[in-house]
């Protein structure tokens, strides 16, 4: 649900206890922080729910034009919608990057993504791009940005050569821990950037 | 807040649980994260800037569109109180680990 900026969905069929305490920490901290826009979101219930809301007319309209700009902006299936996406994304980038963002920089990643990419009103974020495999693809952008294109070859190779001679050269420390490492590099930046997995 | 995201993956990763449950973790903080944003940049966004978008389709472009979030983040304080909102979110998830033994 955060794709539309509400308050993320529960999933009744979560089974683990530590995934059912960090989710309801979250609700807990939401709880905390609708106190910054608690109009916003009663507003939001109310629409979302179909209720006439009573009050807070003139900020109901405000989230009301903003949905009416997504649609027009971002409307799915209308002409030219993928360059639009692509356009958006370049030109915010660029204005953003001259934003003040200092010691925010995280947030402001987020941000981007969010309001680059509202198309998440229709096409939802996958649930599974934090799955193994996809982290271990996408350890070659976050790498790549860092080394060099040249080096994340050669760390491909180096991981193929490694599967192909059996599982034991993973016991190997360095690389159990250049590993982990790139794998928590690579879970970072896909919460902050989610977009760039499609 | 990157700081204590990259700790609470971290801690997460070192622990023991289940690959499937880890993905749900970071599904569910990612949300958590998300979920912050448009409240805060509609509480900033110029209203009128908006409203005469809206009620004039033909103006809403590419440019328009950036521009208005331009508009919202530009001085810094919307992206500051996200950043705010977020590490509120890290702080509640870090204790919700700790509890289960995680940290």
């Amino acid at each position: 649900m955060s794709e539309t900026g509400e308050m993320p969905a529960d999933r009744e069929s979560t089974k683990s206890k530590v995934v059912r305490g960090v989710k309801e920490a979250i609700h807990t901290a939401f709880e905390k922080t609708k106190a910054t826009n608690s109009e916003y979101w009663e507003i939001r219930k109310s629409i979302q729910e179909k209720m006439a809301w009573h009050g807070g007319g003139v900020y109901r309209q405000h989230i009301e034009n903003m949905d009416k700009l997504t649609n027009v902006m971002f409307g799915y299936g209308e002409k030219g919608f993928g360059k639009k996406v692509l356009e958006a994304s370049f030109k915010m980038g660029t204005r953003l990057a001259a934003a003040p963002i200092i010691g925010a920089a995280a947030a402001a990643d987020i941000t981007y993504n969010l309001a680059t990419w509202p198309f998440r009103l229709f096409v939802p974020i996958p649930k599974d791009i934090f799955k193994r495999n996809i982290l271990l693809l996408s350890n070659a952008s976050v790498a790549g940005s860092a080394v060099g294109a040249g080096v994340v070859g050669a760390e491909v190779a180096a991981v193929k050569g490694a599967r192909a001679v059996g599982e034991a050269v993973w016991t190997t420390p360095e690389v159990a821990a250049t590993m982990a490492k790139k794998r928590i590099d690579a879970i970072v930046e896909k919460i902050k950037k989610p977009r760039q997995t499609r | 807040m990157e700081d204590k995201l990259r700790q609470i993956v971290t801690k997460i990763e070192a622990s023991k649980l289940p690959e499937n449950d880890k993905e749900e973790l970071y599904v569910t903080i990612s949300e958590g994260l998300q979920a912050t944003v448009w409240p805060v940049l509609l509480k900033f966004m110029p209203k009128e800037e908006l409203a005469d978008l809206a009620n004039n389709p033909s103006k809403i472009t590419v440019e328009s569109y950036a521009k208005l979030i331009e508009d919202t983040v530009k001085d810094g304080q919307a992206l500051k109180q996200i950043d705010g909102l977020m590490n509120e979110v890290l702080v509640e998830v870090e204790k919700a680990l700790a509890q289960e033994g995680i940290q």
